[in-house]
């Protein structure tokens, strides 16, 4: 073992030189890692404290070429010809051209994929407020899902959609080709669907969804509002495209997370595997994005920006497809916002008293009782609260 | 590093799949640097090309290397610098083209809502004013990128001892903007998702 003690008899000034306590700044992704690495140090701390703070002040957000993929494909020509002796002005010419080539082809696709949808604009089913998940067939008939978690399948072979292996539903129309499913899962519940495809769909508290029968034509799509993560089945042949409220999701198969409730002011998306293709609604080509896995796009409808980072955790995005929450360093504001949505309550506080609480880190099991992750947030976040009537907390 | 070396003979042998790694792996790289000296897309794209380009062509005869983003870095600032030398005497745009790297860091971008913009954020980004131009490029070079002070020295074209020389005045206008309220800061850099 290497003797940890100097980092502590360092001054900052030392510290910020020392390639090892730098490399310890970089590797401490999250804050527990770096409560870890003081743990490990005996001896004041306050002047790593300074020198991290100082480090990580130093850092530039890295831009992501949107055309990478454009001048990838002219440089890779080049490398196939590379006995070319002609001059790289030439070339050049050329990947403007190539350039100019795919956007117009993209506006082509576009243009006709727009229309399609203006044909057939899809709009969710005025509904007033349920208890209950509720399914809704093509042709109106309402299904009530009792279960908290329901778990639902469509059936290919009987064009029907199967519901918590005990009851199967089939629409009354003859025509289902066209029309669509609709999900309802109001706030405090959740459910898993299986698709015609294969393609498995975890739905969040608060979401609305709109799904196919049968997946027709060229793409595979569906309709969300809220939030949900998908496990899409690989189809080359015929993309999978989820449209929420600012993204339109484009993927070929792959594991990803969409969070975009139209009372939110962001919308996000986050891959976990595979790439996917997000397009920015209502915009040509100026915010189409390829996503690499473990990255996030967040839309700020504020700003209207599309922006992309690297998540070093996603898996604390997705935990609550298995029933519990995480986040680290999370404010307390939005931490409310997911657990009003979760357990149906709704929370009345002052939000400037809310903005200068401290960021909080945790986990909370879902299945608990509201009462119990209150007793929890209290803690954590150090505020007072009173259950004021059946779905209202008060926060002081 | 050792990957690097690997990959970087791959290249020169004309294995297949090196090329698209060392493309892929740093083109986000080469481009966020190459906007510290233009806004101009286009431009970017153009020298960038350029720089695959001659690496395709000269293969054979490159040098080793065992740091690739190193060795990128430094033929892109050459070819960058002389590119603009070029357009602009070409036309007269001053102020769409620099010579040297403006640095802004994260931390200086209004990246966050106004809601969120408390003391401490301006307080900590009243302290990173009094960094200079000079000062900027070496904490960028130093600590966004990883460089050591020799490999600093080689694209700054300064001595090691001034390199270490800004560095440290940097952190003596800094210091007494590090020791207050970390809450906020936490706040922040987890918005900024830097590091």
């Amino acid at each position: 073992m290497k003797p940890m003690k100097r980092f502590t008899d360092s001054s900052v000034e030392e510290l910020v030189e020392d390639p090892e306590f730098i490399s310890a700044v970089k590797q401490a992704k999250t804050e527990t890692e770096w409560a870890q690495f003081l743990q490990l140090h005996d001896g004041p701390k306050g002047n790593m404290l300074q020198a991290r703070k100082f480090i990580r002040l130093m850092q530039t957000t890295e831009e992501i070429l949107p055309e990478k993929e454009i001048l990838w494909k002219a440089i890779s020509k080049m490398d196939r010809k590379h006995t070319h002796t002609g001059k790289s002005r030439n070339i050049k010419r050329f990947v403007r051209m190539a350039a100019s080539v795919i956007i117009i082809f993209a506006i082509g696709s576009l243009l006709r994929s727009k229309l399609q949808l203006h044909e057939s604009p899809y709009r969710f089913s005025e509904s007033s407020g349920t208890e209950n998940s509720v399914l809704i067939l093509p042709g109106g008939e309402k299904v009530d899902l009792k279960k908290t978690d329901s778990e639902l399948a469509v059936l290919n072979d009987q064009e029907a959609i199967q519901i918590d292996q005990d009851s199967i539903v089939k629409a009354d129309i003859a025509d289902t080709k066209e029309a669509m499913n609709e999900m309802i899962i109001p706030f405090g519940k959740k459910s898993k669907l299986t698709l015609a495809d294969g393609t498995i769909v975890w739905l969040n508290a608060g979401s609305r969804f709109a799904f196919p029968q049968k997946f027709e034509g060229s793409n595979r799509e569906v309709f969300l509002d809220g939030e949900a993560y998908f496990e899409v089945a690989k189809n080359k042949e015929q993309p999978f495209i989820v449209h929420s409220n600012d993204f339109q999701i484009e993927v070929l198969g792959t594991k990803f997370n969409v969070c975009g409730y139209s009372s939110d002011n962001y919308s996000e998306a986050l891959l976990l595997e595979g790439s996917v293709n997000i397009r920015v609604k209502g915009r040509l080509f100026k915010d189409e994005l390829l996503m690499s896995p473990n990255q996030k796009a967040t839309w700020s409808k504020e700003r209207k920006e599309i922006s992309l980072h690297s998540e070093p955790s996603p898996e604390l995005s997705i935990a609550w497809v298995k029933g519990w929450y995480e986040f680290s360093d999370e404010n307390l504001e939005q931490v409310l916002t997911k657990i009003e949505r979760y357990y149906n309550v709704k929370f009345q506080y002052n939000p400037a008293f809310i903005s200068r609480a401290l960021p909080v880190s945790g986990k909370l099991d879902l299945k608990e009782s509201i009462g119990e992750v209150m007793t929890v947030i209290s803690e954590v976040a150090k505020i007072d609260y009173q259950i004021a009537g059946d779905n209202l907390i008060i926060i002081n | 590093m050792k990957e690097d070396k690997y990959i970087w003979e791959e290249f020169k042998n004309e294995k297949d799949q090196a090329l698209s790694y060392i493309y892929h792996q740093h083109i986000d790289f080469l481009f966020s640097y190459g906007k510290k000296f233009t806004k101009d897309k286009d431009f970017l794209m153009d020298v960038i090309q350029d720089l695959f380009y001659r690496l395709i062509k000269s293969r054979k005869n490159l040098g080793e290397t065992d740091n690739i983003r190193l060795y990128l870095l430094k033929s892109f600032q050459r070819m960058l610098i002389r590119e603009i030398d070029r357009s602009k005497k070409q036309a007269d745009l001053l102020n769409q083209y620099r010579f040297e790297p403006e640095i802004v860091f994260s931390i200086e971008e209004n990246l966050i809502g106004d809601e969120e913009r408390s003391k401490a954020l301006s307080f900590i980004q009243q302290g990173m004013k009094a960094l200079n131009s000079k000062q900027r490029e070496v904490l960028y070079y130093k600590y966004t990128c990883g460089l050591t002070y020799p490999e600093i020295c080689e694209m700054m074209s300064i001595t090691p001892d001034s390199a270490r020389q800004l560095v440290s005045r940097a952190i003596h206008s800094m210091k007494k903007y590090l020791s207050t309220n970390d809450i906020f800061l936490m706040l922040i850099f987890k918005k900024l998702k830097t590091l």
